[in-house]
């Protein structure tokens, strides 16, 4: 017996009117993305009108951002007829998207600070098409979600039903918890993050406003030249290198703890469950059969500590959407051997055999690099001054020891129905693909490899390409071909 | 019983890639690519004397010389590849899969099994449509670039390839 819903679905709803708060942040923060450099400009000119102008702009910001978020609130609501769920938004262009039911794969809740304040949760509906398909719900009342959420379910198909269920509402019987991870963990887990990609966020920072100021016309040189002309001195320089080494530890460690606070992963009858998150505790799931593959890596700092980070990489119907990857730091081998044993029934990924790729992906590449850069050596030797040669000469030699060490590391197996791949520079990488999840499989050959009877074999997931690359021909063709075979025969569901 | 059987594959019994025997695109696709280089030269053409308007450098001589003399080679190159990568497209459908095979100096051949294709469409450009051809278009998911364009195929036989492959993606839903 269908529970009747107190909701009446049939006519148009609204979002909860704190969805205009949520709007409205989201509105001012891209506002403020835009603005900053002018704001910037303003602030360090030396504009007599400078508080005029700010007061000026900030209104107008107010004003636009307001109105934009309210005829947004406004144009926006939904329905269902006929088994669809039909959404209408657009300020400008009006939209209007129907989705069946049928097409629905998950339905997810999420909760930060504010929502909870207001009794909200932001909806998101994924479906099982490309991203014009997905619906996000800032802010709807709590109890007109769960309504949503089970008029939806009640009306899919008994197949569907199945699906979904699992995903939305997993039983918290039969859960058993397999990873846990206690804030000490995070926090060596953050201390051993790849600092270089957050220092690289600080560098793309300086440089993005360095940009902008000299586009508005600050003559940034001046400064700076008059700056260096004075005080940089080898104490400054230290100063700042740890100055920037300590904000690159900060703004890894924060994110992880931040994202990952709490962290428990457990194993549900049909997949996984992650529960994370310090400000807003998330809940993602990860089905068996949408898992594509999954994929494990170290650094120098992590090897010490015995330390991975786990990626599990899910399906994405449509386009590809990274947000299907879920990342897990801090996870240790035990983990990882329990959870390639649930997945994939194997636990000895360590004994298997491996095959090297072939030794022209390093000799081509440094034959390909000492070329270059004798050319570009010799042009600047020539035409500029001899001290760019050597740090052409550096950053080339530096280029060619990467190569080989990444060279040393890369390999490749297959197994009686798994593929597995192994990589990395400084650390390794690894991952674990069943192939029967593959969506298609490529050969590819440049001029040299063709003459050599060498190709590399690109694999396609749903979750993205994987290269083996710099393989004999005649392996690369056995390669696709059991691969294809697999796809073609294999029953089993791949999403 | 269970679902799925898991018996050794011989890797000598599965049709062997190297030897497969690709079709070739239909003829008019030569011309057509040719047709659409040279429109792309005409209109690197017009940017070029458009260029010699604004900087007076590139009529003078030796510049005027260099203009000429490069765009020549480009005309060339982009002429010869135009002809000759005809030659070295092709495509198979096979009973479970689809190839198709292009490259003059970057050789690739892509292969994408019937279950795992998401939906096809065919395309018909106006030059398309002059010369009687159109494209087939394959998707998998992911949108990770495994997917899948023919161009040149004459419009009837793009048109009863999307109706088999759409019949192959229905049967095997329907075995599902």
């Amino acid at each position: 017996m269908t529970k009747k819903s107190e909701f009446d679905f049939s006519v148009p709803h609204r979002q909860s009117y704190a969805a205009i708060v949520m709007i409205l942040g989201r509105s001012v923060n891209i506002v403020m993305r835009q603005l900053l450099p002018v704001f910037i400009v303003v602030f360090l000119g030396s504009s007599k009108n400078k508080d005029t102008f700010l007061i000026y702009v900030g209104l107008a910001t107010a004003i636009i951002t307001l109105s934009v978020s309210l005829v947004n609130y406004f144009v926006t609501y939904f329905y269902i007829k006929n088994n669809e769920l039909i959404f209408h938004t657009g300020v400008f262009t009006k939209k209007k998207t129907a989705l069946p039911f049928d097409r629905i794969q998950s339905i997810q809740f999420e909760q930060n600070i504010f929502h909870t304040f207001f009794s909200v949760v932001k909806l998101n509906i994924d479906s099982a098409g490309s991203d014009k398909n997905e619906f996000q719900f800032h802010a709807l009342d709590t109890a007109r979600a769960k309504a949503l959420r089970d008029t939806i379910l009640q009306g899919q198909s008994q197949k569907m039903q199945n699906i979904s269920k699992e995903t939305i509402t997993a039983p918290p019987e039969n859960t058993e918890k397999i990873i846990s991870l206690s804030t000490t963990d995070l926090l060596r887990a953050g201390l051993t993050e790849n600092h270089i990609k957050s220092g690289g966020l600080i560098i793309f920072f300086f440089l993005w406003i360095y940009n902008n100021l000299k586009d508005a016309g600050v003559d940034v040189e001046d400064y700076t030249g008059h700056i260096a002309g004075e005080w940089i001195n080898f104490s400054l320089l230290l100063s700042l290198l740890s100055l920037f080494l300590i904000i690159s530890v900060s703004i890894s460690l924060f994110r992880t703890v931040v994202v990952n606070f709490n962290l428990s992963m457990f194993r549900t009858p049909a997949g996984f469950k992650i529960l994370h998150g310090l400000f807003t505790r998330k809940e993602t799931s990860a089905r068996d059969h949408k898992i594509q593959y999954i994929s494990w890596s170290d650094n120098l700092l992590k090897k010490g500590i015995g330390f991975y980070n786990l990626y599990i990489h899910q399906a994405s119907p449509g386009q590809l959407k990274l947000k299907e990857n879920i990342r897990i730091p801090g996870i240790r081998k035990t983990h990882i051997h329990a959870l390639t044993t649930y997945l994939y029934g194997m636990n000895d990924i360590q004994n298997i055999p491996l095959h090297s790729v072939k030794s022209p992906y390093f000799t081509r590449f440094a034959m390909i690099t000492v070329m270059l850069s004798v050319v570009s050596g010799a042009g600047i030797y020539l035409f500029s001054q001899p001290k760019y040669t050597v740090y052409l000469l550096i950053i080339s030699l530096f280029l060619i020891v990467l190569r080989f060490m990444s060279f040393r590391k890369k390999k490749y197996s297959l197994t009686s129905d798994m593929l597995f791949f192994k990589g990395g520079t400084f650390g390794d990488t690894y991952a674990l693909l069943p192939i029967y999840k593959i969506q298609a499989a490529a050969i590819h050959q440049s001029w040299y490899q063709w003459r050599h009877h060498l190709c590399d074999v690109k694999i396609f997931t749903a979750s993205g390409p994987l290269v083996i690359p710099y393989i004999s021909l005649r392996e690369g063709y056995a390669l696709v071909q059991i691969l294809t075979y697999s796809a073609e025969t294999d029953k089993r569901p791949w999403m | 019983m269970s679902l799925f059987e898991n018996h050794p594959v011989n890797i000598d019994l599965l049709s062997p890639l190297e030897s497969l025997r690709f079709s070739p695109l239909d003829k008019n696709y030569r011309k057509a690519s040719i047709l659409i280089s040279s429109l792309w030269l005409v209109g690197i053409l017009f940017l070029c004397i458009a260029g010699g308007f604004y900087l007076p450098l590139l009529v003078t001589f030796p510049y005027f010389l260099i203009v000429i003399g490069g765009y020549l080679i480009l005309t060339g190159i982009v002429l010869i590849l135009a002809y000759a990568s005809y030659d070295f497209m092709g495509y198979v459908i096979r009973e479970r899969d689809i190839l198709f095979k292009s490259g003059i100096f970057f050789r690739s051949q892509i292969i994408i099994p019937f279950t795992r294709i998401q939906h096809c469409e065919t395309h018909q450009g106006p030059i398309d449509r002059w010369f009687g051809l159109a494209e087939i278009a394959v998707f998998t998911a992911g949108g990770s670039g495994g997917d899948l364009l023919i161009p040149g195929l004459k419009a009837e036989d793009a048109e009863n390839l999307k109706v088999f492959i759409t019949r192959r993606i229905a049967d095997h839903d329907e075995e599902e």
